[in-house]
């Protein structure tokens, strides 16, 4: 009967030294949760603070440039207004002035040409005055050369020729007549009429003594 | 043999020649075996002037069946036509047969010989004739007149 209740308060004192054990470990990892938790809150903490204050400054700082640039971009308006008014007004003076000198030298350039025109026209003028001149009193010479010389001779070979073309015309209306008549007579005979001028023409050539 | 008279078998130079030509081609088949004259002459001449030759041949003696004899009177025929005056003569109309016949009546009557004519047309000459003969010329037309005619008229005096 002893060894049995031994083994059983050795079994009930290690169970409870066990359940210590784990007690006392329970209670040291939740301590260690804690203090990690205490931690972690800490870090969070400052890390907001950390991004708070960036932000801060980061919007300070946007609020600086914005500021400048807007002041920037004033004062360039305000220049830039007053460039374009002086770079406009000096281009209409510049127009203005190229205008007139343009001007200015077209009608200088024009009464040069007009000059020139007219001196040139006067020149042209003449020259064909000149060769007109000397036109004409060759003309002149070759008409009274023409009349002196080859007019008459030319009024003669036209009537050769008018007498040669009347020759000939009469020549061919002499054929025309004589052949038509020819023929005319030739037909108006009868048979008859051909055998008796052939035996008297056979009766002639025997008179003649045309077969002996 | 007297001088043949060949005037009814021909009137012109050309039908001179036509006939003596065939005169040659008959000469050349009478020493044939089957040589017959007057088919010969027939087939060459036609029946009217067959007849005028057998005739010719009568009058003039000839025996027919002797090859040689036919052959010599044959020849004088050629010889004959071939030493026939030709007369060129030129006139104003066409002439008809007759018109040749009576030329060669003419000829045979006035001349007392046979002519050949050797015919030329020509209306210009209006009538008559124009003839030529041994190198003469003789122009009995009516052209000449007419020429004068005309000649009057164109410069009257």
């Amino acid at each position: 009967m002893l060894p049995d209740t031994f083994f059983q308060v050795m079994s009930i004192t290690a169970d409870l030294v066990l359940f210590l054990f784990v007690g006392h470990y329970m209670y040291r990892l939740y301590n260690k949760e804690k203090e990690i938790e205490k931690r972690e809150k800490k870090i969070d903490t400052e890390y907001h603070q950390v991004v708070d204050d960036a932000l801060t400054k980061e919007r300070r700082i946007l609020e600086d440039a914005t500021n400048e640039a807007e002041q920037i971009i004033a004062d360039t308006q305000f220049v830039s207004e007053g460039s374009k008014n002086e770079v406009d007004q000096a281009l209409e003076d510049m127009k203005a002035d190229i205008r007139k000198e343009v001007s200015a030298m077209a009608q200088s350039y024009r009464g040069k040409y007009q000059d020139s025109l007219v001196a040139l026209t006067n020149e042209s003028l003449q020259g064909f005055k000149a060769v007109s001149t000397e036109l004409q009193e060759s003309l002149q010479k070759q008409v009274a050369e023409f009349h002196k010389t080859m007019l008459p001779n030319l009024e003669k070979e036209l009537d050769e020729y008018k007498q040669s073309r009347m020759k000939e015309t009469d020549q061919t209306i002499r054929k025309i007549v004589q052949k038509v008549s020819q023929e005319f007579l030739n037909k108006s005979l009868s048979i008859d009429d051909h055998q008796k001028l052939l035996v008297d023409a056979l009766e002639k050539a025997k008179r003649e003594g045309f077969f002996e | 043999m007297d001088k043949l008279d060949v005037s009814y078998f021909m009137k012109t130079k050309s039908q001179a020649n036509d006939f003596s030509t065939r005169l040659s081609k008959i000469i050349a088949h009478l020493y044939e075996t089957d040589f017959n004259l007057e088919k010969e002459l027939l087939d060459e001449f036609g029946i009217q002037k067959k007849d005028k030759i057998m005739t010719l041949l009568r009058t003039n003696e000839v025996n027919i069946d002797k090859v040689d004899v036919l052959k010599v009177f044959l020849l004088k025929m050629q010889d004959t036509i071939a030493h026939l005056p030709v007369l060129d003569i030129t006139i104003a109309f066409e002439p008809k047969e007759k018109t040749l016949q009576d030329m060669t009546e003419w000829f045979i009557m006035n001349i007392k010989r046979q002519m050949l004519l050797n015919i030329t047309l020509n209306t210009d000459i209006i009538g008559g004739a124009q003839l030529g003969f041994n190198g003469k010329y003789f122009d009995a037309s009516i052209k000449p007149a007419f020429e004068k005619a005309l000649k009057e008229t164109e410069h009257p005096q």
